[in-house]
């Protein structure tokens, strides 16, 4: 039986809901500035009925619920699962406003896919929609990929399988504000060194791509925010497949690289520290699954008899699967040409690679290199005990920013998290399969996994005119996906104690 | 967490929040503006496609072998219009062949040496409708394919279509390439003739006054709001 939270418990998560909403609040205002440099006024005055809309009720909740009450691990999992869903129904009441999207359920769907730095996406004549509007979504994206690298490392016991281990290992790190401003300080640094790279990047390759020099600005916003959140918004509905330029996919695929890998492998890069990095158990399963899903999607693709010259077959494998692989789903083509023209081998690495995902405390999704690795040297760890004698005495170690052994209860808890992942995609993949009509097996799968692994390759079973449950569905697995599912069963649990608990 | 209900003064102060949660779902959702019935007949090109016409491309066309004919030179049986649905559903079954498509151009007209890229949309906010800035029904998603115009032709875009543009409408005749080894694999159509048949078409949505007004308003009672808040916290 679950205890009941107290009023101070619910005025503390009240009164941290109420400043994120603030701070939603605040970034949908400044974004006037932007509809306004567009005379963009219908959408100027969207983003100021969102901003104002969201700052009052932050407002009204910071100050009838005000505490001097410090955070604690346990309330900062709540508020951090409850986060997104707040954030996403204020989010979305601009999107809305532009009436590109058929209701409310969309708009929420669609700002949740971008705090999640999923990228599906159920908007009406994108290439039509104001720039400012468009700009907002992928501000969302950026704003849920930093947060949720934040809270995994203070919060959310980056990479491991759970348990409330916290990132010093001691009581005084429980104490999770402090944690926030360190961990959110150090990030900024590593994040804008990024961001800054990135935009001249992107801005030279779209430039050479023939892009004019004054809309040249907004496409280097958008794709480096998308490759850097891992997410798939784009400007155009032709994702990145609309710049016909291999110098925008290579940047745009080192982009992604560096949003799929761990905030800690920044910080090391950052210091020339290159051999821890190369020991992480996390690097060393990145590399490998990513040589055997590329040699399984080359050769799937090379079978599939679509491409018959090596240099296409490279340039746009190569690129979808590092999409895929950082959970991002950017795409050089018509991503429905997967289905229809790619054969079955090589969709199927596809989604091998999106379910497995990218690094822990990175804005990727899926289950994560580390908690494959740590399942695998359990796996092998267990083969080798049996193989030895009884009396023999085995100890697995593997490193993690310093070198742990390997104990039963991580790989109990990692085995859970994974079975979770797996469960979900395989439950949504069915929920899909019945409700969606016309699609396949192979579709649906690739549908559920895509929206648990918060990426953003759809093949078109989710749909603007499809079924209610076709939308809520994957818009409830975004979200149990990206705070990979424990924070989120801690919400449910809470709520499910506030009517009646132990007292 | 431990041992204590939630009191009747927390109950209503919930209560309340989620009554203005409500207040402000029911005002958005007031001034949210509405489809335009009459949109602008410059905007229709092609009358809408029959609603009863069955939804699913099926790809079973038959069309004759592609010949052999000289790199570059395309095959001389043309075989109709296409749509991009078609093409995107059933790409091997149009490799090669010499098709007519017809479409909005959107975004932007990438030159490069020899020629341009350019996004042709074939959707209804193309051909039938209109853009949704201007108000115009819901119909989906956009739908379209690459195409790479030669240099002669680049002149024929006025200006592409965007946020405040429905696009130059413009009809080609090309090739479709399943996997175009000079785009990296991509799928696209290598045109041939081009034509213009509609000019681009300035889409100027009236302000939504309603919106506006409770814009105003929210701004102003956060700002308020935001004040008091400050001031009491420093008492």
């Amino acid at each position: 039986m679950l205890l009941t939270p107290r009023r101070e418990d619910l005025a503390l998560v009240g009164f941290e809901l109420g400043r994120l909403l603030r701070v939603v609040g605040a970034a949908q205002l400044a974004f006037v500035l932007v509809a306004a440099g567009l005379r963009e006024w219908n959408a100027l005055t969207a983003l100021a009925l969102g901003g104002g809309a969201s700052t009052v009720l932050g407002t009204v909740a910071v100050s009838r619920l005000r505490t001097r009450r410090p955070l604690d691990w346990s309330h900062g999992i709540i508020v951090a699962a409850a986060g997104w869903v707040v954030a996403a129904a204020v989010g979305a009441i601009p999107i809305y406003l532009s009436g590109h999207v058929r209701g409310y359920l969309e708009a929420v769907f669609e700002a949740m896919s971008g705090l999640t730095g999923t990228g599906l996406s159920l908007l009406e004549d994108l290439d039509h929609l104001p720039l400012s509007i468009n700009l907002w979504r992928h501000v969302l994206q950026v704003g849920g990929g930093f947060a949720f690298v934040v809270i995994a490392v203070t919060i959310l016991t980056a990479g491991l399988g759970g348990g409330r281990r916290s990132v010093r290992g001691d009581r005084a790190a429980d104490r999770v504000l402090p944690n926030l401003s360190r961990t959110a300080r150090s990030l900024g640094i590593v994040a804008a060194g990024l961001v800054v790279a990135g935009l001249v990047a992107t801005l030279i390759a779209v430039l050479v791509a023939g892009i004019a020099p004054l809309a040249s600005l907004a496409h280097a916003v958008a794709l480096t925010s998308s490759a850097l959140s891992t997410g798939a918004f784009s400007l155009r509905s032709a994702s990145v497949g609309y710049y016909h330029s291999w110098s925008v996919e290579l940047v745009v695929m080192a982009l992604m690289l560096a949003g799929a890998t761990s905030f800690a492998v920044h910080q090391h890069l950052r210091r020339g520290e290159w051999r821890p990095v190369l020991r992480r158990l996390e690097v060393r399963t990145a590399i490998v699954m990513l040589v055997l899903l590329g040699v399984t999607t080359l050769v799937g693709l090379g079978r599939s008899g679509t491409f018959l010259d090596v240099v296409p077959l490279g340039r746009t494998g190569i690129f979808t699967l590092v999409s895929a692989a950082t959970t991002t789903g950017l795409t050089v083509v018509p991503t429905r040409l997967l289905s229809t023209d790619w054969g079955l081998i090589a969709p199927a690495a596809l989604v091998a690679a999106m379910a497995i995902g990218g690094m822990s405390a990175s804005p990727a999704g899926g289950i994560k290199m580390l908690r494959v690795g740590l399942v695998w040297k359990g796996v092998v760890r267990d083969i080798r005990r049996v193989l030895l004698p009884e009396s023999a005495l085995l100890v697995e170690t593997y490193d993690h920013e310093r070198r742990i052994v390997l104990s039963d209860s991580d790989v109990r808890a990692t085995a859970t998290v994974l079975l979770l992942y797996l469960g979900t995609y395989l439950t949504g993949g069915m929920v899909i399969l019945f409700a969606g009509e016309g699609s396949d097996l192979t579709a649906a799968l690739l549908e559920s996994t895509a929206a648990t692994s918060n990426t953003g390759l759809s093949v078109g079973v989710l749909r603007p005119d499809a079924p209610a449950v076709l939308k809520l569905v994957p818009l409830v697995q975004m979200w149990l996906g990206r705070l990979e599912f424990l924070a989120a069963f801690a919400l449910i649990g809470w709520l499910v104690s506030l009517p009646g608990g132990r007292t | 967490m431990s041992d204590r209900r939630p009191s009747v003064r927390t109950v209503s102060q919930w209560a309340i929040a989620l009554l203005s949660v409500l207040a402000i779902g029911v005002v958005v959702d007031a001034v949210r503006a509405p489809e335009v019935i009459d949109p602008d007949p410059a905007l229709a090109i092609e009358p809408a496609p029959d609603p009863d016409a069955p939804g699913v491309v099926t790809c079973e066309r038959t069309l004759p072998d592609v010949p052999m004919t000289p790199e570059g030179a395309p095959p001389p049986v043309p075989v109709g219009r296409v749509t991009s649905t078609e093409v995107i559903e059933c790409p091997d079954t149009f490799d090669g062949h010499l098709v007519t498509f017809v479409g909005e151009v959107i975004g932007d007209v990438l030159e490069r040496d020899d020629g341009a890229w350019v996004l042709m949309n074939d959707d209804a906010y193309a051909l039938q409708v209109g853009p949704v800035a201007g108000g115009s029904p819901l119909r989906g998603t956009n739908t379209g394919l690459s195409v790479w115009l030669q240099p002669e032709m680049i002149d024929l875009v006025d200006h592409p279509g965007g946020p405040r543009w429905r696009g130059d409408v413009l009809e080609v005749s090309g090739v479709i390439n399943r996997v175009d080894p000079e785009d990296g694999g991509g799928l696209t159509l290598r045109a041939v003739e081009a034509r213009q048949i509609a000019p681009p078409v300035p889409i100027d949505p009236p302000l939504n006054v309603p919106q506006a007004v409770a814009a105003v308003v929210a701004v102003l009672f956060a700002g308020g709001l935001t004040v008091l808040e400050r001031v009491r916290a420093r008492r």
